[in-house]
């Protein structure tokens, strides 16, 4: 079920009302949860519900046992629930591109053989639910987290209905407490998870799906595409990945909120970044500090000489390419971001702009300025591997800005230009604070600030282009 | 919590308020105010007012481009013009007609019909246009033939709540769109057509055959719709009731394409005995235009010399039976 589709719309107050009718009853509350879970995921295919069902059941029981083990046993079992988690993931996601890549490789050293390739469609969510499970049994393993004995509580963690299919990646620390003790309906929750949800649709079918069309006008014509337009192509897509998956996480912490639940923030204005270390601290945060505390920090960190720090800086970048899908185009875009990273880290400077731009100012300074835009050019230069099919068609994207001649394709992108520079402004004004609108404190200008989002997603949405989130894909 | 619902309730009525204004505003505009370069033949079509005419050609692309008016008018004497709108079926021509002869009188109506009409669901011609009517959804007659062709739940939306038509179909009815009317200015895409004559120019080329060689390969079948031939009946009974004489025709189609088209022979066959049954004449004497396919742009669509040759073609025929 998309959020943003009809069915949605009925579904969401139904599960809310029933929910509350069974206020203070937590485990009924879960159990409700659990159920409404599996419908909206069901509702996209419901022979996945066994595959998600496996994994739950594999992490639940692994983390058990786990917990009652120690020293190399512990370890073992560790390792073989990993293994579980990354044969399903693997399975279901790398096994084609890995056979594939392999017999490329076969064949340019003169073998030749007919790989098996497997036929099946990816499973919405299926990175992040693993990942969610992954979590559980690492801060059980290293005695962070106590296992639950209660399934209900465990399913409810991993396959809360907001964040099942596009993150956030949430920690079991975080969310599986919130599942035990009982939540608490307020006004406040209820306002603020209104406020996220106007604004997540107000990203994602306004800004998103319309710069989302534009971007692949461009990228799917490249070859006829004029040098400006190619840069407009990489800037759309930049506002359409950002808007897109931003807006699904605010819409997931905005619903997640109606039912009493609190959950990691994913996104802080990333394209406000004075530079790419800043950037990734703001981009995708659930998945990058699990990766920073479960792939970076094992590997030993930064505490092993520069040399080490380097390659473990490459692996997680690598692999956090990976992550996003089965290709190269993915990987490379890692690799760039490690580049970009690492003489930042090298110079010591990796951790100079810890606070927002410009920190209790309206305007940002002119070195704020050329900061925030050297690093949102990179990004989007970065972005241009990450959208391309291929490692071919990005180089060649690339070489067409710079030597491209031709008259244009004729890209009509004025009004979703000046759609974007107004996301821009707000995005600006609220940089500040989770909870967007909060910033407001007059009442009726925060009162009227609803009415124009409200109207502009009426005015502006995609409604009949309506375009999955990219991150299902993941 | 009370203040609450009352925060939400007045968020919502006055949500609903302004986009019910934007919605009449719409309503308004779209029907009173042209872009700068008249750019959509519809709307060309839905703004004429008070004029007299001997005949309208009625019909799709082929239609539009196939005769050129101001030549039939300066042979025949006769005043007339062109009505064939890109991707129209019989619906579409219904409504483009009804609303037509409501403001302006005419005498004729050479209606075009052919495999594609009667099929429209098949990709020639659209089985219908609903972006293009909505500021008319208050219209009994654009209400019932949009109804018939949107889905059930978009009906009983658009109802209740009036604007959600604009909602759906933004990309055509936005504040930027409106503002460019507003300030005159020209639409970003634009139907090519005369505007005294409403004929469109063809394209100055001819059809390539390697292209038809290598882009026509699928057969297909084609079959006479029901909705099709309600709106056909239609058409008919408006004719009858404003007193206005149809006549059909067929627009050429380069030879090969017949060849594709599985059981042409036989739906053919019926659409000219269905015609006959209701007394409808067919002017029909493509085929020396139909072999060469200099003729041509494409399989369906004339070229600069096909649509001189057709209208004389034309000419001829309108004139013979007027004799």
């Amino acid at each position: 079920m998309l959020f943003h589709s009809f069915d949605f719309l009925i579904f969401l107050p139904i599960v809310f009302f029933v929910y509350w009718m069974f206020y203070g009853k937590t485990k009924i509350q879960n159990a409700i949860i659990l159920i409404a879970s599996y419908i909206f995921y069901g509702w996209w295919d419901w022979r996945f519900l066994l595959l998600l069902l496996v994994s739950t059941l594999i992490d639940f029981f692994f983390g058990l046992i786990i917990h009652s083990n120690t020293g190399r046993k512990k370890l073992i079992y560790l390792w073989l629930c990993i293994l579980n988690n990354l044969g399903i993931l693997f399975v279901f996601k790398y096994y084609n591109f890995f056979i594939e890549s392999f017999t490329e490789l076969s064949q340019s050293i003169g073998f030749n053989f007919s790989p098996y390739f497997i036929s099946i469609a990816l499973p919405v969510g299926i990175s992040f639910y693993t990942f969610h499970g992954m979590s559980y049994v690492f801060d059980i393993y290293r005695d962070k987290a106590v296992p639950t004995r209660n399934f209900i509580n465990y399913a409810g963690f991993v396959c809360f209905f907001p964040l099942l299919v596009a993150g956030p990646i949430e920690r079991a620390s975080n969310l599986l407490p919130q599942f035990i003790k009982a939540r608490k309906f307020t006004v406040e929750n209820l306002v603020n998870g209104f406020r996220l949800i106007l604004w997540g649709y107000f990203k994602k079918v306004v800004i998103a799906d319309n710069s989302g069309i534009l971007a692949s006008d461009v990228f799917n014509q490249y070859g006829s595409a004029s040098s400006f337009e190619l840069i407009l192509g990489a800037f759309f897509f930049a506002f359409q990945i950002y808007c897109d998956f931003s807006g699904y996480s605010d819409i997931a912490m905005g619903v997640a909120r109606l039912f009493g639940f609190e959950l990691l923030i994913n996104f802080r204005t990333p394209y406000f970044s004075r530079d790419i270390a800043e950037f990734w601290r703001r981009w995708h945060i659930s998945l990058s500090s699990w990766f920073k505390d479960y792939l970076y920090i094992p590997l030993g960190g930064s505490k092993n000489g520069i040399a080490a720090t380097i390659r473990n800086t490459i692996i997680i970048f690598v692999i956090s390419g990976l992550w996003h899908g089965a290709n190269w185009t993915f990987i490379a875009w890692g690799l760039l971001n490690a580049l970009y990273f690492i003489p930042l880290f090298l110079m010591g400077r990796n951790r100079n702009n810890m606070d927002h731009a410009a920190d209790g100012k309206l305007i940002p300074s002119f070195r704020e300025i050329v900061g925030i835009f050297t690093t949102f050019t990179l990004t989007c230069f970065a972005w241009i591997f990450f959208k391309s099919t291929t490692i071919n068609d990005a180089f060649s994207y690339i070489h067409k800005i710079f030597v491209n001649h031709n008259t244009g394709i004729n890209l009509d992108y004025k009004q979703s230009l000046v759609l974007v520079l107004i996301f821009i402004l707000i995005d600006w004004l609220f940089r500040t604070d989770v909870i967007p609108f909060k910033i407001i404190k007059s009442r009726g200008i925060r009162f009227s600030s609803y009415i124009i989002i409200f109207t502009l997603i009426c005015l502006f949405g995609s409604f009949i282009n309506k375009q999955d989130f990219i991150y299902f894909q993941f | 919590m009370k203040s609450f619902l009352i925060r939400l309730s007045l968020f919502l009525l006055f949500s609903f308020i302004f986009l019910f204004l934007y919605s009449r505003l719409c309503d308004y505009l779209f029907t009173t105010v042209e872009y700068a370069n008249k750019a959509a033949k519809r709307e060309w079509i839905f703004m004429k007012n008070g004029e007299k005419y001997d005949y309208v050609i009625l019909g799709s692309s082929r239609a539009e481009g196939a005769l050129d008016i101001k030549l039939v008018d300066s042979i025949t004497q006769r005043k007339g013009v062109n009505l064939g709108v890109g991707g129209a079926g019989f619906a579409d021509n219904y409504l483009i007609l009804d609303k037509f002869i409501k403001s302006n009188k005419l005498k004729t109506v050479y209606l075009q019909v052919d495999l594609y009409s009667f099929d429209s669901d098949k990709g020639f011609t659209n089985s219908f246009s609903i972006p293009n009517y909505l500021p008319f959804w208050n219209e009994p007659v654009v209400n019932e033939v949009l109804r018939d062709f949107n889905q059930k739940n978009d009906n009983v939306l658009w109802t209740y709540v009036p604007f959600t038509r604009y909602m759906k179909y933004n990309k055509y009815y936005n504040p930027f769109e409106l503002l460019r009317r507003l300030r005159k200015i020209d639409a970003y895409q634009t139907d090519k057509f005369d505007f005294s004559s409403g004929t469109k120019s063809p394209e100055e080329k001819v059809f390539n055959m390697d292209v038809f060689n290598t882009n026509y390969k699928v057969s297909q079948n084609f079959d006479i719709k029901k909705k099709d031939l309600k709106y056909l009946n239609k058409i008919i009974e408006l004719c009858k009731i404003n007193n206005i004489e149809l006549i059909t025709f067929r627009a050429p189609e380069f030879y090969k394409i017949k060849d594709l088209q599985v059981n042409r022979a036989t739906t053919m066959s019926h659409i000219y005995n269905l015609l006959k049954n209701k007394n409808l004449p067919v002017l029909d004497n493509n085929n020396s235009i139909e072999i060469d396919h200099r003729n041509f742009v494409d399989a369906t669509h004339l070229s600069v010399k096909g649509q001189n040759l057709f209208t004389y073609n034309f000419i001829q025929l309108i004139t013979q039976k007027n004799d």
